[in-house]
């Protein structure tokens, strides 16, 4: 596969980034600052691990961030309102977020929507329909009550592996929180399953020609799907972790973060014109925004500007995917003026 | 080699039954008459040339019989038995290879992941089918020995197809066919627009698909690739079957004029 050069210079843009704000940024290279990274961006990882399944689809979703707060509510109600165990609501808020993926999915295939037009109305449903069910407003008191069920609050654990494998007896080790092993789970899985198993074929083969696909007799339906479930099932994973940490969930949550995670997958190699890339490199690309935004931030760089710097980020990532995808239609472009 | 290459002998006799035929065959597409009761039969060993100008209904024949479209009335017979056949996977499944018009290839993947692809190596059988592990080693390994074996050459094998000339391409897309073919494997316009030692090789390509002992409809605009290769010839005009005979040199003229209508 022709993903390889890319990850090689993801990895080498990644390492670079990272020395020069180790070299320039005060306190970037220490203990603290990098549970900040990895506590900061691995449920954006996680979104965008998710998001790679729709774009390589040559789709995109842009519900994801919807779906967080649906799914953060989902948990915020079934603990507070209705005191369900907390073993119980961590299925059922991420059966929500799958569910709500997989509608994506249905609609895409059965009613052949484009898929920027179908979630970005299943944004607007899943949002208004968080409003609706919000046990903040409907339940007065609750805004300040915090989650305190051990099932989800432990999500926000931190392991002191430093002292375990006896390094921090030589340097300050960070502490590493438990999301970024969930996020090392869900990359190793869903980069199995795309690189070794039929399904990871067929999702490379309707994203690069759906026509073939289906003239190859693949279930181009089912792998849909499947893929815009998935997206949600990460999209519910995001939500647990973010629930966890902050102990509360809000209607608001996830807004906006559709775009990073886009932006991460993008610049993790992802093609939006379909059927290249993986899922390592939007995680990747996801700490890279964050090495980015963590360094300017130490460096003193207003808000506003990181935000113009994230957009010129991805522009500057779609770009060279559009330069990549350009040329090779211009070769496809040739040979069919061959044939004619 | 496995089961996959295994290649039967040629039985060309000229009394064997139709491996396929189609009966009365109509389509419309709206207000356009596509086809208008076709009748068609190939054997074993044998290549149909299918003519006729553009828009004759040729393209649409022939996706008709591969699943892509359904006909409005008429039967398609295999081996004597009467087939319905509602999608591509059940035209494969019949032993029905269609090498696309608009070249059916997959330019993010490498020749081995076209060649497999919708019917990969994988195991193990007790797993659901889409989480079974791809064996790409096997898949690389024996699409390298078909090609070998066809001789064609390709500058690298785990590039992408989009790096590919186009012969290149189009030999992938019909040596393709020739791995999986059981009974016919239908070709739509596989010469179009290649150069002419691309063309020779596709040409051969087609002659091994018949010395495997397959039935193959071959649609082509070209006189000469008809007459070299074609055992018999079936000319459509205007979705209307208007004639049929073994293209030799001296009837090209005939055929000519039945294509154009003169
Ligand atoms: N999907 C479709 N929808 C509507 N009309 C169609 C469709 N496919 C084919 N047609 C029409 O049916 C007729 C036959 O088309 P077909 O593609 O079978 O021709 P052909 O013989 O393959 O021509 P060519 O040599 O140009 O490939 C044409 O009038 C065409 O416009
Ligand atoms: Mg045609």
């Amino acid at each position: 596969m022709s993903v390889r050069p890319t990850t090689l210079a993801l990895l080498l843009f990644f390492g670079t980034t990272f020395l020069f704000f180790s070299l320039f940024a005060p306190r970037f290279a220490t203990a603290s600052n990098m549970e900040n990274l990895m506590s900061g961006f691995s449920f954006l990882a996680i979104l965008a691990i998710g998001q790679s399944f729709p774009i390589l689809l040559r789709g995109i979703d842009l519900s994801i961030g919807a779906i967080v707060a649906l799914a953060g509510m989902v948990a915020f109600d079934l603990t507070l309102i209705f005191h369900v165990p907390g073993y119980l609501v961590l299925p059922a808020a991420l059966a929500a977020a799958t569910l709500a993926g997989t509608l994506n999915g249905a609609l895409i295939v059965y009613l052949r929507l484009q898929p920027f037009i179908a979630t970005l109305a299943t944004l607007a449903v899943y949002r208004g329909l968080v409003y609706s069910i919000s046990g903040r407003q409907l339940v007065r008191g609750l805004s300040t009550t915090p989650i305190t069920d051990r099932w989800i609050t432990d999500l926000e654990t931190y392991y002191d592996l430093g002292s375990a494998v006896g390094l921090s007896r030589f340097i300050k080790f960070p502490w590493f929180p438990l999301s970024f092993f969930v996020m090392l789970a869900l990359l190793a899985v869903f980069q199995s399953v795309l690189i070794t198993t039929r399904f990871g074929r067929d999702i490379y083969a309707v994203g690069g020609n759906l026509e073939a696909a289906r003239l190859a007799g693949i279930n181009t339906r089912r792998t849909t799907i499947a893929a815009y479930a998935i997206c949600g099932f990460c999209a519910g994973i995001a939500a647990l972790i973010l629930v966890a940490r902050l102990t509360t969930s809000t209607e608001a949550l996830g807004t906006g973060m559709e775009l990073t995670a886009i932006a991460a997958a993008v610049i993790g190699g992802v093609s939006l014109s379909g059927g290249v890339g993986s899922v390592f490199g939007p995680a990747i690309g996801a700490f890279l925004l964050g090495v980015i935004l963590l360094g300017l931030t130490l460096l003193g760089v207003s808000q506003f500007v990181q935000q113009i710097l994230t957009g010129a980020i991805l522009l500057g990532a779609i770009g060279y995917d559009r330069l990549l995808v350009v040329r090779r239609q211009r070769r496809t472009a040739v040979f069919l003026a061959e044939r004619a | 080699m496995n089961a996959v290459f295994a290649s039967r002998t040629a039985q060309a006799d000229e009394a064997s039954p139709p491996v396929l035929s189609v009966r009365g065959a109509s389509k419309r597409f709206g207000s356009v008459l596509a086809l208008a009761g076709i009748d068609i039969s190939v054997s074993r060993g044998e290549i149909l040339g299918l003519l006729g100008d553009n828009g004759a209904g040729k393209s649409t024949l022939i996706k008709c019989i591969s699943g892509v479209h359904r006909f409005d009335s008429g039967s398609i017979i295999i081996d004597g038995a009467i087939t319905t056949i509602r999608s591509p996977g059940e035209a494969r499944f019949a032993g029905i290879e269609t090498v696309y018009q608009d070249l059916a290839l997959f330019d993010n993947l490498t020749p081995a992941q076209n060649f497999f692809a919708g019917r990969e190596i994988s195991g193990p059988q007790w797993l659901p089918r889409g989480l079974r592990f791809l064996k790409q080693r096997r898949m690389d390994a024996e699409t390298e020995a078909l090609l070998g074996n066809l001789k064609v050459t390709l500058p690298k094998l785990d590039a992408v197809v989009a790096m590919m000339s186009g012969g290149q391409r189009q030999a992938i897309a019909v040596a393709r066919s020739t791995v999986f073919a059981r009974k016919v494997v239908i070709l739509d316009e596989p010469t179009a627009a290649l150069g002419l030692r691309e063309s020779r090789q596709v040409l051969d390509l087609v002659a091994t698909l018949r010395d495997q002992g397959n039935a193959v409809i071959l649609i082509t605009h070209n006189m000469e690739h008809v007459i070299e290769l074609a055992d018999r010839a079936v000319v459509l005009r205007q979705g209307r079957k208007v004639g049929e005979l073994v293209p030799t040199k001296d009837n090209k003229q005939e055929l000519v004029s039945m294509i154009v209508g003169a």
